[in-house]
């Protein structure tokens, strides 16, 4: 298969059973490559031997090299996803990427970095489900010339009880089977929204840096973060800053100059996007 | 008097919002929070070398030269390995 999801082309192959149904759940709205260039050659498949009998795994390849252990098999969907965004933050440099989810209303980006646990996804995916378009809920993508966020809308990783929170939140919504026993906990991924996928190569322009932080309980609350201070965080949250020198600093300078910037709490998911869909467009 | 200047081998890009700077070695990625004032003074070094008392009177607007101020942002962007003592 060969995949294409937004400025790459993947192609993958694999005669894992959960790859198949995970990539037709997830994937049906996207485009297919055209079978003549792919950025990344991956295969995932079940490494051969006594042990596919007695403790079945998968195992990622990119380019015929192995650099991960294998994982158990009923993780296999689960570790396509993070090997695609491994493939990308360990073999692009012509984007400054963060690791920030990213979403747009009205040609407006709004950039999400935070750690693990801090409720990104779970605010991400909030957002998308309710009209906001998804750029990516992993990576976002800062082209170092133009300054503007390339899409690469796929399907949303989501943890533990932030399954449940989202399928409250919108009971229509498409997911993979869930995956117990990882090294994040359980999880499973989202369907990106079709409209979403469909606008996988319109740019938009970067409006509003936020840094969530999910509190049980806390009420919505946007705070000023002053812009050399947002500058720090969202450096400590990029892949390749260091790597791509000054222009790495003056791409994200620029982004920061176009950006409000601000630190968020909530604690409550619909009060979370309610306010972020009143939220005004920057004056500068 | 003493002289100050940026040290040679670093390659530094700086940006100022509101009273806080940002510098970075753009060679090595390392990247710092500056005071205003330490800012000013780098910003100053970049355009060449400087004594204590030009540094003195280049943060004299700023209202942050009181007591040890301007020795303290020299020791402290010394300790950077962003600039270092020169011959005057």
């Amino acid at each position: 298969m060969w995949l294409r999801t937004g400025p790459f082309t993947t192609r993958i192959q694999s005669p894992v059973h959960l790859i198949a149904e995970g990539l037709h759940t997830m994937y049906a709205d996207f485009s297919l490559g055209d079978e003549e260039y792919a950025d990344f050659h991956i295969r995932l498949r079940s490494p051969r031997g006594l042990r596919s009998w007695l403790r079945p795994q998968v195992n990622f390849s990119l380019d015929g090299g192995e650099p991960f252990n294998p994982l158990p098999l009923n993780q296999a969907y689960a570790m396509l996803e993070w090997c695609l965004n491994w493939c990308v933050t360990s073999n692009v440099n012509t984007f400054l990427i963060l690791h920030a989810a990213v979403l747009e209303r009205d040609g407006r980006a709004l950039i999400l970095p935070a750690p693990p646990g801090s409720g990104k996804s779970t605010l991400c995916a909030g957002l998308m489900l309710s009209g906001w378009r998804l750029l990516s809920d992993e990576l976002t993508l800062i082209d170092l010339a133009m300054g503007t966020i390339a899409p690469l809308p796929r399907p949303v990783s989501l943890k533990n009880a932030s399954i449940d929170v989202i399928a409250a939140f919108a009971p229509g919504a498409s997911f993979t089977r869930r995956t117990h026993d990882t090294v994040k906990g359980t999880i499973c991924h989202l369907r990106p929204t079709a409209s979403s996928v469909a606008r996988s190569y319109d740019p938009a322009y970067p409006a509003w840096l936020v840094f969530p932080h999910w509190e049980a309980d806390a009420p919505a609350t946007l705070t000023t973060r002053p812009k050399a201070r947002a500058f720090m965080e969202a450096a400590s949250n990029a892949f390749n800053y260091s790597l791509l020198g000054a222009q790495g600093f003056a791409a994200l300078a620029a982004l920061i100059e176009r950006c409000d910037c601000y630190d968020f709490r909530y604690g409550r998911l619909e009060e979370a996007v309610a306010l972020f869909n009143g939220l005004k467009p920057p004056s500068s | 008097m003493v002289c100050w200047r940026r040290l040679p081998v670093r390659d530094l890009s700086l940006r100022r919002w509101d009273n806080e700077w940002v510098a970075s070695d753009t060679i090595s990625g390392d990247t710092h929070l500056l005071s205003l004032a330490a800012g000013i003074i780098l910003a100053r070094l970049q355009a060449g070398p400087a004594t204590t008392a030009e540094l003195t009177v280049a943060l004299l607007d700023t209202g942050q030269v009181e007591g040890d101020a301007v020795q303290e942002c020299l020791d402290a962007l010394a300790a950077l390995d962003f600039i270092e003592p020169c011959p005057a």
